[in-house]
């Protein structure tokens, strides 16, 4: 062959390479116009589809996202969540070859099989927190292994070493709820300085992380005890017996003695029944085991001293109670300071 | 109607950059489907009207031939990728830029191309770039306030602020060598405007790679022009230092003064000083540790590597105690290692030629200017190099169609100017 046929065959190639670059050009902006809808259910953890948008994913080319999650295990999900589980399970596991080592597809294949098959959920979950052992959502997902073979010491190592480099209150959660209902007081003692801390990390799930720490301090079930108890208690309140409501927020309050709504209803039906003495006893007692006293509560407190003549100690309340003095019982309070 | 087709290409390849876009993702998708659609029609072109002659011409160009022989290599590479798909992904990028590469040095080598018309089309999208990020700019300085947490918004047409400030200082050389087309003081002191206004958005964008850059071309210049001092003592040889100099000085100048709040001048000094004492700098830790995962896994397969496109997936495995979510670092922040790390040294060898040919030409054009009593500007012809190896060593510009198409059009300048050179001896 000639110089010249050669030349032409190599332009004819690149020609073909050419159109076939085109092609495959516009298949990859396609579908990174379509990844913008894929990183947003999964940021929002939100996978209802309809079955053409979910037939319409194409997850041969490109086979990743462009943050490297294999196309076929978001389209596996959608298709778990939307149309056939057992079908998306099998999409998921061929996106473990797309990318072997990021294990979006493991995670959520375990995530399939959780409380299903216990066997394949332990070989994922593992397998997902082994390779990736930093991302909260495999860790989630081993502890929940390591929460059913009690192994409650490795749950907290891995979360010390964890939440040293990931500021993600999920990792929080699943340590504190794979404590709760533990004996163990050092357990129970190093799961309330995690609680503790998480509510200083997280300030806007202060009261879910209280929560979780009342749970483990008195234990599950004298939780939800005192919760069934307190309930009692508002109901008898609210048929005017206001001795058997007393009664029975003082036993919901002995079960969470640091709960300020049980410690509030204490006060008030105390300050209902005029009991001062009583009150002022239990507030005296009780008020240091809690965080955020309300209002009011310091008021019948306030009152009740008032109306004991005990103004000494009613005085110091002033400045909490009612700083601008505009109270009656304030005004009258002030000539006996 | 050669010389036209060779306009037209040129032309069409500045515009392939400009693309309207919100999302950063999309824009380069735009920006490899724009090149992607121009240039099957000028292969086209050639197939019916190059003769063979030029055609094998332009076949056996020294950029083509290394940049063929590395999409060779990476093509090959696919065989033992862990995913031959996302290969296939990046070699779509690569024979984007072969055949742009092949399709200029066949109009170079089958027409005419003018010098003035690239000086010009590099000037003129400098205007445009400048203002887009100056107009943004201005947006957010009437009605927020600016400070260096919003330089990304002021990107102008280009996916981040990184790429901006790299096209910005690269096109810098291209305007002030244009200086030399003119004698008319109006129009110097426009072009001389834009060189300053450069500058100045550069401060404002205040990226860490074009701040080492612009501070090596300073280095640079200096260096040079020591030499030529002790050589050829004219006092005119010193002319084309103002184009450069002056626009530098009174960018700074303009800058401290027209803000003149302490928020932006700590940000620049911040930005500098964060380049010098770097120990606590997450960006640079992340970025050495991103060398030492690819020297790792360059030394467990030299030769080969793991395959063309395949680093971004490589990477997690070596990166996965610093992995604290699904997003992955992608890129190693250095085009060479990320090509070793790849394609191993099979690869790495004709791409890194690729580069040297880019750096014996501009050799060939400082000695000439050493050794001239005119060309006063041909050394600044030298900054887009420093610029761009710059960038390639701390970001991944193979990866973003402006600056290869930049690149490209710069190789293809400095051929000229080389073939300018020999004619005239």
């Amino acid at each position: 062959m000639s110089q010249k046929t050669y030349n032409k065959i190599f332009l004819i190639l690149s020609l073909f390479l050419s159109i076939g670059a085109l092609y495959l050009k516009s298949l990859l902006y396609d579908s990174f116009v379509l990844q913008n809808i894929y990183l947003g259910d999964i940021n929002n953890y939100t996978w209802q589809k309809d079955s053409t948008f979910i037939n319409e994913i194409n997850d041969n080319f490109p086979t990743l996202t462009n943050t490297t999650i294999p196309i076929k295990s978001i389209k596996g999900k959608y298709i778990y969540e939307n149309l056939d589980p057992s079908k998306g399970i099998e999409y998921m596991k061929r996106g473990i070859k797309d990318n072997p080592y990021l294990m979006y597809s493991e995670a959520n294949i375990a995530d399939a099989y959780i409380g299903i098959e216990p066997d394949s959920f332990n070989i994922y979950a593992r397998r997902a927190f082994k390779n990736l052992p930093n991302n909260p959502a495999n860790f989630v997902m081993f502890s929940n292994i390591m929460k059913n073979e009690n192994k409650i010491d490795s749950i907290l190592y891995y979360f010390d070493i964890i939440s040293k480099k990931v500021n993600d209150e999920q990792l929080y959660r699943v340590a504190l709820a794979s404590i709760i209902g533990e004996k163990d007081s050092t357990l129970v003692s190093k799961a309330i300085n995690i609680a503790n801390e998480a509510i200083d990390r997280f300030p806007i799930r202060k009261e879910l992380f209280a929560v979780y720490r009342d749970k483990i301090t008195y234990g599950q079930d004298n939780y939800n005890l005192a919760i069934e108890i307190n309930e009692a208690g508002v109901a008898a309140a609210n048929s005017n017996d206001l001795r058997s409501a007393l009664a029975l927020f003082s036993a919901a309050f002995s079960n969470q003695p640091n709960n300020p709504i049980y410690f509030t209803n204490v006060i008030r039906s105390f300050y209902e029944l005029q009991e001062f003495q009583m009150l002022i006893n239990f507030y005296d007692k009780n008020s240091e085991k809690i965080d955020e006293i309300a209002l009011t509560t310091n008021y019948h407190y306030y009152e009740s001293l008032i109306n004991l003549l005990q103004y000494e100690k009613a005085c110091k309340l002033i400045s909490i109670i009612d700083p601008e003095m505009r109270l009656v019982i304030t005004k009258d309070l002030i000539s006996k300071c | 109607m050669n010389n036209l087709v060779a306009r037209v290409y040129i032309v069409l390849l500045f515009l392939a950059v400009y693309v309207v876009s919100v999302d950063p993702i999309d824009l380069k998708a735009g920006q490899w489907l724009n090149l992607s659609i121009i240039n099957p029609i000028f292969l086209i072109y050639i197939l019916i009207r190059g003769t063979s002659e030029n055609i094998l011409k332009s076949f056996k160009n020294n950029f083509v031939r290394c940049f063929g022989l590395f999409f060779i290599v990476a093509c090959l590479s696919t065989i033992w990728a862990i995913n031959p798909t996302e290969s296939l992904v990046r070699l779509t990028d690569l024979f984007i830029i072969l055949s742009t590469l092949f399709i200029l040095t066949f109009l170079k080598i089958n027409s005419k191309i003018n010098l003035s018309l690239i000086l010009f089309l590099i000037t003129f999208t400098l205007f445009i770039d400048l203002f887009g990020t100056l107009s943004q700019y201005r947006l957010i300085a009437i009605n927020d306030g600016f400070d260096f947490s919003l330089a990304n918004e002021i990107r102008g047409f280009y996916a981040n602020k990184n790429i901006t400030a790299v096209a910005i200082a690269f096109k810098i050389p291209f305007v002030i060598f244009y200086l030399r087309n003119f004698n008319n003081k109006f129009i110097n002191i426009i072009l001389l405007t834009l060189i300053s206004s450069a500058f100045f958005s550069l401060f404002l964008i205040s990226a860490r790679a074009v701040f080492v850059s612009v501070s090596l071309c300073i280095l640079f210049i200096a260096f040079v022009y020591s030499i030529k001092a002790f050589k050829n003592k004219s006092v005119d040889m010193l002319k084309p230092l103002y184009a450069f100099v002056f626009p530098l000085i009174i960018a700074f100048l303009s800058f401290q003064v027209l803000e003149g709040n302490e928020a932006d001048r700590l940000s620049v000094d911040s930005r500098i000083d964060s380049i010098i004492n770097n120990q606590n700098d997450e960006s640079t830790t992340q970025r050495l540790r991103f060398y030492s995962s690819a020297l790792e896994s360059i030394a467990s397969r030299p030769l080969l590597g793991c395959g063309i496109g395949n680093w971004k997936i490589l990477l997690t495995k070596y990166e996965a105690e610093d992995i604290y979510s699904y997003v992955v670092p992608y890129f190693t922040h250095n085009d060479l290692l990320e090509i070793l790390s790849e394609l191993g040294l099979l690869g790495f060898i004709p791409y890194a030629l690729f580069i040297f040919l880019i750096f014996k030409i501009n050799y060939s054009l400082i000695v000439r200017w050493l050794n001239s009593k005119d060309h006063f500007y041909l050394i600044f012809m030298s900054l887009p190099l420093i610029i761009y190896f710059v960038d390639m060593n701390l970001n991944f510009p193979l990866d973003r169609p402006a600056i290869q198409v930049y690149l490209i059009i710069y190789i293809l300048t400095i051929q000229l100017l080389e073939s300018e050179s020999k004619n005239v001896q």
